[in-house]
């Protein structure tokens, strides 16, 4: 119980200090790293809900992603609805082509929803680009700034940006929380381990994986509609790369996958790295920041497969199952 | 006695290997049925043709009278075949309480019921001290019971036991035989497949014996111990031990 509020209480006291972070400083540069943290960890929390839970994996979430951004952006620029509806929107546009990604694919065992997720991505990578007079083609959409204003997410600091993202990660983690601990959530956790016994146990596989799917589609859009709005631009390369999907996974796999803090500390060490590589390498050699993700991902998938997160709960977890352990071996 | 699982003309096959062959049997409503055969000879491939594991090429599986055939395996168990494999196969990350609780979930409306179920299979089963231990960290016997006990949660009609005896020393398989006689006490039916005779003569009322897919033998436990065939194909010198 003690640990329990010594970990509510560091959880908190960490919140508190992210948030009093604008007030200490101004430096745009650092503000946008940490709300790109941000972004990211609630990315790869919501990438979790169906690569580490439910272990498919998805190379394939920029799909979702950019269908929030420009989804929301269209509806901004062309009809002039509320970013706040507008991802919302995009969240569902994001939720049917889910839907159309998984509802057949698992069906099968195998790695059709991953070959899939890539197929989808690359269509739809296309298609962005094909259809200019709606999508802006390969120059993207700009979010005309149209002064500051809440109803619209547009505001001259980016503090502003800094706490709605904040608040959104918060949100998430705590929606991530309550699946976890749902009926939902321990079967995609017996679904990991085991399809075959999960079924033979009533599980029925295919709607929990989809659920699932759905739900981290959903979140990938509204968090996609949050980074068009902090951009204020969207393009094809940004949000609809394959290299966007990698990222998302990376953040979890680095961290942890099918855990909800290891996207977080995934987040902070990829955006770290891309922002110290770009700082010292710059635009000269543009390429150092993926070889270096190489190298990192192959280290921690030899060292720590479980991800970073892993060294923290590898402190916490033996004591309580060995002693259990000794009273079985006793009877 | 009334059949609970009618099989009929039941075929599988695994690219060129005719794993089960035109299959016909019966278990009947309340019984302890001994599945027994040589390595290769079909049970554990049965066993998941009737939960649902596989799906059959050709024949019929009716459950109580309906036809189940062509159900998906989580339908299966709603209907009431309940299942452990071989391999004992817990979700290694959850605690024995939180396995237990995946098969509750499947007839109890919120977590809360279903923790209380999962607590009452834990008592039934033995498995109450070690309840919050991670499953990954249990010994052999203590897995064994614990598939039981989530097979159980499900309140199957039909409880089929995948070689549950498998890796147990003898006086853990005495407390395995014990369990089982208590859950069939319960009123459910059990298909027991096992290569321990001794475990089988003392448990089944009844005995099919498979052999290359196909029925060999069935009846009384002493009486198919005892016949030519399944001596000669199953158990050489050690079918007269038990006979």
């Amino acid at each position: 119980m003690l640990a329990r509020w010594g970990t509510r209480g560091l959880v908190v006291l960490l919140i508190a200090a992210l948030a009093a972070i604008p007030f200490v400083t101004d430096q745009q540069y650092l503000l946008n790293t940490i709300m790109m943290i941000f972004l990211f960890s609630a990315l790869g929390i919501a990438w979790n809900f169906i690569g580490g839970y439910a272990a498919q994996l998805s190379l394939g979430h920029a799909v979702f992603l950019s269908l929030g951004a420009y989804t929301t952006i269209i509806l901004y620029t062309r009809y002039h609805i509320s970013p706040i509806f507008g991802m919302f929107v995009g969240a569902a546009v994001a939720m049917v082509a889910a839907l159309i990604i998984g509802y057949p694919c698992f069906r099968l065992r195998g790695p059709y929803f991953t070959l899939s997720t890539i197929a989808f991505g690359e269509i739809l990578r296309i298609l962005l680009l094909h259809y200019v007079n709606f999508t802006g083609g390969a120059n993207g959409l700009l979010i005309p700034y149209k002064g500051q204003s809440a109803w619209n997410l547009q505001f001259d600091s980016k503090a502003a940006y800094y706490y709605i993202v904040l608040f959104m990660l918060i949100a998430v983690y705590m929606f991530g929380k309550l699946i976890t601990g749902s009926r939902i959530g321990m079967y995609l956790q017996a679904i990991r381990d085991d399809q075959d016994a999960a079924e033979s146990l009533g599980v029925k596989t295919h709607n929990v994986k989809l659920v699932a799917l759905l739900i981290s589609a959903g979140i990938t859009g509204i968090m996609g509609a949050m980074y068009a709005c902090v951009i204020g631009f969207v393009d094809p390369g940004s949000v609809g790369s394959i290299t966007m999907s990698i990222q998302i996974a990376l953040v979890a796999i680095v961290g942890g996958v099918g855990t909800l803090a290891g996207p977080i500390v995934g987040a902070a060490v990829v955006t770290g790295l891309t922002e110290a590589t770009n700082s010292f390498f710059g635009a000269a050699r543009t390429g150092t920041s993926m070889t270096l993700y190489g190298a990192l991902l192959m280290i921690i998938v030899l060292t720590r497969p479980a991800g970073l997160i892993s060294l923290v709960e590898l402190i916490k977890w033996p004591k309580k199952p060995a002693k259990a352990n000794v009273e079985v071996a006793s009877r | 006695m009334s059949a609970i699982l009618d099989i009929k003309g039941l075929n599988k096959s695994f690219g060129g290997i005719h794993a089960v062959k035109d299959l016909t049997m019966q278990v009947n409503e309340g019984e302890i049925l001994g599945l027994i055969g040589p390595n290769g000879s079909g049970k554990s491939t049965t066993v998941n043709l009737i939960s649902g594991t596989y799906s059959a090429d050709s024949g019929q599986i009716l459950l109580a009278g309906k036809d189940i055939t062509r159900i998906s395996a989580p339908d299966r168990a709603l209907m009431g075949v309940g299942r452990t494999f071989q391999a004992s196969r817990p979700f290694l990350d959850m605690s024995v309480l939180e396995n237990i609780m995946i098969g509750a979930l499947l007839h109890d409306s919120s977590m809360a019921k279903a923790r209380k179920s999962a607590e009452e299979v834990a008592e039934f089963t033995g498995l109450t001290r070690v309840r919050d231990s991670r499953s990954g960290s249990l010994p052999v016997e203590t897995r064994r019971r614990l598939d039981l006990a989530r097979a159980l949660a499900l309140k199957p009609k039909v409880l089929m036991l995948d070689e549950s005896m498998a890796g147990l020393n003898p006086s853990e398989m005495e407390a395995g035989v014990e369990l089982v006689k208590k859950i069939h006490a319960t009123g459910i039916t059990v298909v027991f497949i096992e290569h321990v005779m001794k475990a089988v003569v003392s448990l089944c009322t009844r005995v099919v014996v498979l052999n290359q897919g196909e029925l060999l033998a069935e009846g009384a436990p002493r009486d198919v111990l005892r016949n030519e065939k399944v001596v000669a194909a199953y158990l050489g010198g050690e079918g007269h031990k038990y006979a």
